[in-house]
């Protein structure tokens, strides 16, 4: 079967290398012409991408890349906006963007960071259209960098864990009473004032707490990360 | 109205930390889906991709095939011109312009430049293309729906200016052809008015345009026999004399010796080369008919077929 395989490979290289433009002019019902992609190695193996067509590598490419990072890629967006739909929206609209232009995308540097760059630019679009005031290129920036760093460490991580995972043992760390609150506010989605209400808190307090909850969990993150290093 | 930035927790007016931004962002994302997948979002954008690739992908297609389509018969056409590249393709409007020149007979070779090439039926011909018919063979020229000629056996003829007899546009000077060698029996009744028909020789350049006659030529003297109109010979010293319908004439060059006028019964001479015209009237719209079926679009060829009162 290895045999049979390489074979066929070494057969595709040579197709796509000396026939590619009679195949292009003469043969336009040929639908599976053969390609070389350079891609990262733990992605996908290259004897997968010669046999595929053009159209198909690409779109298997991107799907590798979208599935690597995509909750990094929303968690930015959330970052940015402050309304879950909007930001899965300006999300959703980078990625198409992304996806045309991969062309461009340097395998060499992170996709994570490519991709954030151009919900950067989505999110500009998107608020300077709308006439809202976007936040400041400067903040943008920094929380940009937070997930560049986050990034950096995750990508280091000895033991292969995700900042999700990181995360989710930070969270397994509050007391009750942050856990309720966090719980509240970011899983069911409610207002600060409605916290308070059935927590019969005022609601300076439950921000207080989020507040806490925020700066620990930050706190956790970046030592765990930090120390799995 | 614009809307400042406000994730609910911070004051009115509060400047954002942009590291529990961040730390929103991925609480908000894991409170969601927790550490696993957001399938959704993966679905929604992967649908949204392949939509949006099939339509590139569909555009670029039908450019494909159209592009294929066009190379495709750029080569046929190309393979099809080198095949054939010597037929005359005339349409109505360069029906004057066009060089439409048949040699209709097997059996000979044209000259041009360093190439030589064996006749086919159907060749157009270009000036200085020179025409060598083999014994025993004879070849029929027709020349733009006009006028055309039989070319007996052993002709040697060098096509000078095809454009002074095809292109009425041009003027009457230069000349069409120079018979070398052998005999031809020309019908040059179709010519329009202004148009003229000219065969150098070694012994002075012939000049019709309205006639039908023979022209033999040899070594030495040459022989004319005119059946209707009339022709005009110019001698080397520029002497002009016409030979009327019914006349036969032996025509020495100026430097010719040897032979004295009146020694030579040209009638005689004539008839003898009158034998090398093998084709029969049947054989040439044999050949005419055979070529209609390869050119059917050939305007030149379809009036001379009508003409000839040859049945397609």
């Amino acid at each position: 079967m290895d045999i049979l395989l390489t074979a066929m490979v070494v057969q595709c290289y040579h197709l796509g290398m000396k026939l590619d433009y009679f195949f292009n002019y003469f043969t336009f019902f040929y639908q599976k012409r053969c390609h070389i992609y350079l891609t990262p190695a733990n992605t996908i193996h290259k004897e997968e991408y010669y046999l595929m067509n053009d159209q198909e590598a690409k779109l298997t490419k991107f799907e590798v890349l979208l599935n690597r990072d995509h909750k990094k890629i929303l968690a930015f967006a959330y970052s940015l906006v402050s309304d879950v739909h909007k930001a899965r929206d300006i999300a959703q609209e980078a990625m198409i963007t992304a996806f045309k232009k991969l062309e461009e995308y340097d395998e060499s540097k992170d996709f994570g960071k490519w991709a954030r760059g151009i919900v950067r630019m989505k999110y500009l679009e998107h608020f300077r259209h709308n006439r809202e005031i976007p936040m400041s290129e400067e903040i943008i920036e920094l929380i940009d960098s937070n997930y560049a760093r986050w990034d950096a460490a995750e990508n280091n991580e000895a033991s292969g864990e995700t900042l999700f995972q990181v995360l989710n043992e930070c969270v397994g760390k509050l007391n009750g009473e942050q856990r309720v609150v966090m719980d509240k506010f970011y899983y069911q989605r409610q207002k600060t004032g409605e916290i308070a209400q059935s927590e019969n808190l005022n609601e300076a307090t439950i921000r207080k707490r989020l507040e806490r909850v925020r700066s620990m969990l930050k706190d956790c993150i970046d030592k765990n990360l930090a120390a799995a290093q | 109205m614009e809307k400042e930035y406000n994730n609910n927790i911070m004051k009115s007016g509060e400047k954002p930390d942009p590291a529990l931004l961040a730390v929103d962002g991925l609480l908000l994302e894991m409170g969601r889906n927790g550490t696993g997948n957001d399938s959704d979002f993966l679905r929604e954008v992967m649908a949204a991709v392949r939509k949006e690739d099939n339509n590139k992908h569909h555009v670029f297609t039908i450019f494909r095939i159209v592009a294929s389509l066009a190379a495709m018969l750029a080569v046929v056409s190309a393979v099809i011109f080198a095949f054939y590249g010597r037929i005359p393709s005339g349409t109505v409007d360069d029906k004057d312009k066009m060089p439409c020149i048949l040699v209709c007979s097997p059996g000979g070779l044209i000259k041009s430049g360093n190439k030589e090439e064996a006749i086919i039926n159907g060749m157009s011909l270009k000036s200085d293309d020179t025409v060598h018919i083999f014994k025993a063979r004879s070849a029929f020229v027709q020349f733009s729906c006009r006028a055309s000629m039989e070319v007996g056996s052993g002709s040697i003829i060098q096509f000078n200016d095809i454009h002074t007899i095809t292109d009425k546009r041009q003027k009457l000077s230069g000349t069409g052809i120079s018979l070398k060698d052998g005999v031809i029996q020309a019908d040059i009744s179709g010519l329009k008015d202004g148009d003229a028909f000219t065969v150098a020789t070694a012994q002075g350049v012939f000049m019709t345009q309205k006639s039908s006659f023979v022209l033999v030529e040899t070594p030495e003297v040459c022989f004319v026999e005119v059946n209707n109109g009339s022709v005009r010979f110019k001698d080397e010293n520029g002497l002009l004399s016409v030979i009327n319908a019914g006349q036969s004439k032996v025509i020495h060059g100026v430097n010719t010796t040897g032979l004295a006028a009146g020694t030579i019964d040209s009638a005689e001479v004539i008839n003898e080369y009158k034998n090398r015209l093998t084709l029969q009237s049947r054989d040439i719209e044999e050949l005419l008919l055979q070529l209609s079926k390869k050119k059917k679009a050939d305007i030149c060829l379809r009036e001379v077929i009508s003409k000839r009162d040859v049945s397609l």
